[in-house]
């Protein structure tokens, strides 16, 4: 009974040794990179939902813009594009660099829509906004502007 | 035998635990870092975002805007719901920047409940073309018959371009702020706005 305590009085006063203590800081280290991994995972996907808000801002932009030009001439804007990086007004006026590597592009339909309510035909253009950045398309954004009455 | 540590295996084993915490203590302060940044960033972007519809429910829906003024702000007829093609007092709206505040102000005509709809019309004047529209939003908020909305707040700068020579000849606008987020930084946006129901204005 003595050598039994004895054997426990030893044992307990047994430290780390050197390999222990790095193996648990190798393992910290680990878990560390591994929370900070996923922290920077999170702002990676808040950043996209970020350029998806803008690219919704800059095709609305662009949609109200294209809504008051004469409308002889919106089927000409069908294939307009404005590259990653190159966003300004349909006047020219370049957008700030808050607006990241976006692009805009545009698709003039010209059709007839049936309105269900009253059953009228309607003949006009349907103009369809695109924003995008290098990797994807953010937003896309539609509008009907019908034929002006003679 | 006890054995302890040598002064090598501590010295060694110190250096080791220096080296993993600082490179922890480094990452950690640039997540932080980025995270701020990220969150004052979106609150600028959503606040823009507000602004751009707001914006929009007045200025792509009106008329004509009147004039625009670097100072005081801009005038807009916003509808002719007493029509005759002529600007009624009711009819205005003045977006203006209020520097002190940091904030983007509508102001519009409020007249009293009570009122009755003689004593309405007797005020619901119609505004010659040459009137100063602003003075007149002023002359009416000095008899409190103006009411006030915020359309957008922590607005560092306001100013407006427009498609012709002048505003009231134009049926495109941009509108340019810088807006400040949670932590003082500045984002500078371009909201574009396309007024479809544009029509000159009378005596224009």
């Amino acid at each position: 009974m003595f050598r039994l305590a004895h054997k426990r009085g030893i044992a307990a006063m047994r430290g780390f040794t050197l390999l222990e203590g790095l193996v648990a800081s190798a393992v910290l280290a680990i878990v560390v990179l591994a929370v900070g991994a996923a922290v920077s995972t999170g702002r990676q996907v808040s950043v996209e939902g970020q350029k998806v808000v803008l690219g919704a801002m800059a095709a609305d932009d662009l949609l109200a813009e294209l809504s008051t030009q004469p409308y002889d001439t919106l089927l000409g804007y069908d294939g307009y594009e404005q590259e990653e990086g190159s966003l300004e007004t349909l006047d020219g006026e370049a957008y700030p660099v808050s607006y990241w590597n976006l692009g805009r592009s545009v698709e003039a339909v010209e059709e007839t829509i049936t309105l269900s309510g009253v059953g009228v035909n309607v003949l006009g253009v349907t103009l369809t906004v695109t924003s995008f950045d290098e990797h994807r398309v953010l937003a896309s954004l539609e509008t009907f502007i019908p034929e002006p009455a003679e | 035998m006890k054995r302890a540590f040598t002064a090598i295996e501590v010295l060694i084993a110190l250096a080791i635990t220096a080296m993993v915490g600082i490179g922890i203590a480094s990452m950690l302060t640039m997540v932080g870092d980025g995270a701020q940044a990220d969150r004052g960033t979106r609150s600028a972007l959503l606040r823009a975002h507000a602004a751009q519809i707001r914006l929009r429910a007045f200025i792509d829906v009106s008329l004509n805007i009147l004039t625009y003024d670097e100072e005081q702000g801009m005038a807009i007829w916003l509808h002719d719901n007493k029509p005759l093609d002529n600007i009624h007092l009711s009819e205005l709206r003045i977006i203006w920047w209020d520097a002190d505040a940091g904030e983007l102000i509508l102001e519009f005509i409020d007249f009293p409940d009570e009122w009755s709809e003689e004593m309405i019309a007797a005020v619901d004047v119609i505004l010659a073309p040459d009137t100063d529209f602003f003075d007149e939003m002023t002359t009416q908020r000095v008899a409190g018959l103006t009411a006030q909305e915020t359309l957008i707040e922590s607005v560092d700068d306001f100013g407006a371009t427009f498609s012709g020579n002048t505003a009231t000849e134009s049926n495109r606008a941009w509108i340019s702020l810088n807006l400040l987020d949670d932590f003082e930084s500045e984002h500078e946006v371009l909201l574009a706005f396309g007024l479809v129901n544009y029509m000159s204005a009378p005596g224009g």
